[in-house]
């Protein structure tokens, strides 16, 4: 009798495993990006990102700032981006992607060796170390004087705002703000705000 | 009756030359509640190609819509950009939409736009 009782149980554990597994697993896809259904969250995902960053580019694009009087393209120089909001991010995920488009719109170059917090890409000033080694060939090594400093910047900061609408509801609103500033005459030629605003239930963490 | 006839084929002319552009395309799920009435395209001082879409709210309340517009060089290629996501616009109920889309680079020379509604 305990014989039978101590197999029905396993029987029951190992099926009980089965529909376990079966069920609460929520099966893993892809997210199709360019017609991405998916209900919102409260707080920031790539669609934001991607919504902020092509709304600066649009009006970068039409506004005409990005236009050189001699027909040549700005170097830009990517400043001081501040995430002033709940969440961890890194302020790459819009900023790649407006100076991606920037770059491919010909009117800009964006510079690495220059930046708020040092130059983005250390190989500008370590690969003419070089120099004094004499085991490179003297002409593949970059002279003095080549590097180009920017004549733009661009700067910006993300806040976030939340409110409790009641017990139930909340609000978060989150704006990105960016500005091009030319460094000669330390001018903003080109302002942008998007704002993002989201309602769902308080229990939904936007942090 | 041959005069009815007449009339009816005059309204089917009018609503179809609504949208005449090859370049809009209507999805199907906007099912007659917008119709798009002007397609203009200019080069802007910038040197970037523009279009600029004029069209009617025929639902009679306020929607949500998005397009998604692809640019092309001359070659006929299309050029990759941030520019050619789906892009929200509000259609308000009794009122003109206006779409405003800006070229990704001074080499598109034409753009094909599919508008659809928003479904979430």
């Amino acid at each position: 009798m305990n014989i039978r009782m101590s197999h029905t149980c396993l029987w029951g554990a190992l099926l009980m495993m089965v529909v376990l597994t079966g069920c609460s697993g929520v099966k893993t896809t892809k997210i199709d990006l360019d017609n991405d259904k998916a209900g919102d969250v409260m707080g920031l995902d790539y669609r934001d990102f991607q919504d902020a960053a092509r709304e600066a580019v649009h009006d970068i694009l039409r506004s005409g700032s990005l236009d050189h009087p001699r027909g040549e393209r700005y170097v830009l120089a990517i400043s001081r981006i501040t995430n002033d909001t709940m969440q961890h991010f890194d302020t790459d995920q819009l900023i790649k992607k407006v100076r991606v488009e920037l770059l491919r719109s010909g009117r800009v170059y964006v510079t690495t060796a220059v930046g708020a917090g040092g130059p983005e890409d250390a190989m500008n000033f370590q690969a003419r170390e070089l120099r004094k080694d004499d085991e490179f060939d003297r002409g593949s090594v970059a002279d003095k004087g080549e590097l180009q400093a920017p004549d733009l910047s661009l700067s910006g900061k993300i806040i976030q705002r939340n409110i409790r609408l009641d017990k139930k509801e909340q609000q978060a609103e989150y704006y990105f703000q960016l500005t091009i500033t030319k460094i000669k005459t330390g001018l903003a030629i080109w302002e942008g705000e998007t704002l993002i605003g989201k309602r769902g239930s308080t229990k939904a963490v936007s942090w | 009756m041959k005069k009815l006839f007449c009339i009816l084929l005059l309204i089917v002319g009018v609503s179809l030359c609504g949208c005449a552009d090859k370049r809009v395309f209507l999805n199907d799920n906007v099912d007659g509640d917008l119709d798009v009435s002007e397609v203009k395209m200019q080069r802007n001082h910038a040197g970037f190609l523009e279009v600029h879409i004029r069209g009617d709210n025929d639902a009679g309340k306020y929607f949500k819509s998005e397009y998604r517009i692809v640019w092309f060089d001359e070659s006929g290629f299309p050029l990759d950009s941030l520019l050619s996501t789906w892009t929200p616009f509000p259609v308000f109920d009794d009122a003109e939409f206006y779409i405003t889309a800006v070229a990704p680079h001074p080499r598109a020379v034409d753009f094909k736009i599919i508008i659809r509604k928003q479904e979430n």
